[in-house]
């Protein structure tokens, strides 16, 4: 394709150009600009730790404030009338928000830190707190690193994809097929054939082992996530005795059991044997 | 690239021009209504929680000596809704169905809610679907009658005939898995690593838009773009006529309307069925009762579409050596998973077959 010169077909070259540009600002693995920010984040990777270490800190103290905020508004806040979830909203923004900051200081160094405090073993007043805090942090963690993972495998496909539909047009070139000449319909075209070569390329990588793992180990990290956003939810609608979503699956158990003894009940009394 | 680049002030220009037809086919698409679903009309004549059984009401035009005089209960998959089976006038396997005589019933399984978490597969198969079919035998004096399973719903038809063989006549099967670990099934590929207990236990049911992303995915540049992208393309040409775009929103609609799974049947299905292929190897329990297909061995029809992305024929091709029938018959349908009920030859190909095969086995 890069010999071609005015024959009309560079603007489809141009197109694939540009569709290579956008992988490369979305950060294909390999590409000039990852490298650029790794050895950048390896530069000042000590002045996050300690940056990082310092929210933390901060973060840390805040949380404890927070409980003991939280002891006190368990007694006044309803008085006062303020909302129970308030709080727990608050408690929720404060923790995204420190994370956010965490993250911005650079993945790499957070995921440092973060592997160092999931090793620290909770102890004293508040360890079943922030047991939970922690597993919910380190979740959080892994489902990142993986969701980046998965989404560098996505711009590698449609790379290849790119790469596909240029050696396809090169090849139709050398068949002596009719050069492009640029409108709509050939733009659509040229679309299409892209899409076609994105099916194919996506199609291989979907089917391999790799891929099937990676999208599984995402999809499960997702799930321990969710799970710990639950335990904390879960702890404060308890302390201000709201029903929550394991006490309601415990309801549900109960009336299936029950239900199942009705029936088998109702059909001894009709002397019939369950079918 | 810059400016100077060759071949950029001529792709500019064309990606203009292709901007300015989308935005055009996007102001068509602007002024589209709402759309209904479902042609047929029918009688909501039993139901049970979420589950309502419909008898749909015979074609008049049908002579009586014509008619099939044991019913068909169709038994459609827990995901997605079962209008698909009668989407529009011109687009339903029941319409084609009641036009050649065929009396049909169909089980609509609901939304499930978070109280019906505990649904298991033993509820579908031992409890709804018998009762939904002693209820058809009841309101049509049939003592046997026949079953046609749709995709999940055929491999809990397969489940159902092997547990209570006596009480069906016919079973017929359209694009149902029975193999799940053919190689060209993505879907098992996919969900091999994933800690389903986890994930039930962390979402109690699974929400059908969680679901429609992973099926969206099995095709993401099509089904993600091109399929819109023509869509818009279609709306700019004049020859295009509104029923194009009326039939598209109605497949739209279809797509995403999809209910949340059950938890517990979701968690079994794909452990048992799905990750562990019991259903084939043989060793699926169901309420503590052994689900043998073997013991099947009333006359079965399976159907299956050669280029189903979803159930690959590999998938449903197996059943004949699994069933003990001794009238099994297969019919191959050219096209996909969807267009085996919406696409215009389907819409003569699969009732003919179907209303065929039972007729002729109706008369014995």
């Amino acid at each position: 394709m890069t010999e071609s010169k005015n024959d009309g077909s560079d603007w489809i070259q141009a197109w694939i150009e540009q569709q290579r540009e956008q992988l490369r600002r979305a950060g294909l693995p390999g590409s000039g600009a990852e490298a650029g920010a790794a050895k950048a984040a390896a530069d000042t990777i000590s002045d996050q730790v300690r940056d990082i270490g310092m929210r933390w800190l901060e973060a840390g103290q805040a949380y404890l404030q927070g409980w003991q905020q939280f002891a006190q508004r368990s007694a006044a806040g309803t008085a006062a009338g303020e909302s129970p979830l308030k709080f727990g909203e608050d408690m929720l923004n404060a923790w995204q928000g420190t994370w956010a900051g965490a993250a911005s200081a650079g993945e790499g160094a957070t995921r440092q830190f973060v592997d160092l405090i999931s090793r620290l073993p909770s102890i004293g007043l508040l360890r079943e707190q922030s047991e939970a805090w922690r597993e919910l942090m380190t979740a959080q963690a892994e489902y990142q690193q993986l969701e980046q993972e998965l989404r560098a495998v996505w711009t590698k496909v449609q790379s290849d994809a790119l790469s596909m539909l240029e050696s396809l047009i090169r090849e139709r070139k050398q068949n002596g097929e009719a050069n492009p000449t640029p409108g709509a319909g050939e733009y659509r075209e040229l679309y299409n054939l892209w899409v076609d070569c994105g099916e194919k390329v996506f199609a291989q990588v979907a089917h391999s082992e790799p891929y099937c793992k990676l999208q599984a180990q995402l999809g499960n990290a997702a799930i321990r996530l969710r799970a710990g956003q639950q335990v904390i939810l879960e702890r404060l609608l308890k302390q201000y005795d709201l029903p929550t979503r394991s006490e309601l699956n415990s309801v549900h158990k109960q009336m299936r059991e029950l239900r199942e003894r009705v029936a088998t009940l109702e059909a001894q009394l009709r002397g019939e044997e369950l079918t | 690239m810059n400016d100077s680049t060759p071949g950029t002030s001529e792709l500019a220009a064309v990606t203009g021009d292709f901007m300015r037809r989308m935005s055009q086919g996007l102001a068509a698409l602007a002024n589209a209504g709402e759309v209904a679903v479902g042609c047929s009309a029918k009688d909501a004549i039993y139901s049970e929680d979420k589950v309502t059984l419909y008898h749909y009401r015979p074609s008049e035009v049908v002579a009586p000596e014509l008619r099939v005089r044991t019913p068909v209960l169709i038994c459609y998959a827990l995901v997605n809704r079962p209008y698909m089976m009668d989407l529009q006038t011109d687009r339903s396997l029941i319409r084609g169905l009641l036009q050649r005589g065929v009396d049909v019933y169909l089980i609509d399984w609901g939304y499930p809610d978070g109280a019906d978490r505990y649904l298991a597969l033993e509820d579908y198969v031992t409890r709804y679907l018998p009762h939904c079919v002693d209820f058809v035998r009841r309101a049509s004096g049939c003592e046997q009658i026949n079953l046609l399973g749709v995709c999940q719903g055929g491999s809990m038809s397969l489940c159902y005939a092997a547990l209570y063989p006596q009480r069906l006549r016919n079973l017929i099967t359209m694009v149902t898995p029975v193999d799940f670990h053919t190689p060209e099934n993505l879907l098992t590929k996919w969900s091999r690593h994933v800690d389903v207990d986890a994930l039930v236990a962390a979402t109690g049911n699974v929400s059908g838009e969680a679901l429609n992303a992973l099926f969206v995915s099995l095709m993401p540049f099509r089904l993600n773009s091109q399929k819109y992208v023509d869509l818009l393309h279609q709306l700019n040409d004049p020859n295009t006529s509104g029923a194009t775009l009326e039939n598209f929103l109605r497949m739209e609609k279809w797509i995403f309307d999809s209910p949340d799974q059950a938890g517990e049947m979701f968690r079994q299905f794909l452990t048992l069925f799905v990750k562990q292929n019991r259903l084939k190897e043989g060793t699926l329990t169901i309420g503590g009762r052994p689900v043998d297909l073997k013991r099947i061995a009333v006359p079965v029809l399976n159907i299956y579409a050669t280029q189903d992305h979803l159930v690959p024929p590999s998938s449903s091709k197996p059943l004949g050596q699994l069933i003990s029938s001794s009238d099994y018959s297969t019919h191959e349908f050219r096209g996909g998973h969807i267009g085996i009920y919406v696409s215009g030859t389907a819409q003569r190909e699969i009732p003919d077959k179907i209303a065929g095969w039972l007729r002729e086995r109706d008369q014995s």
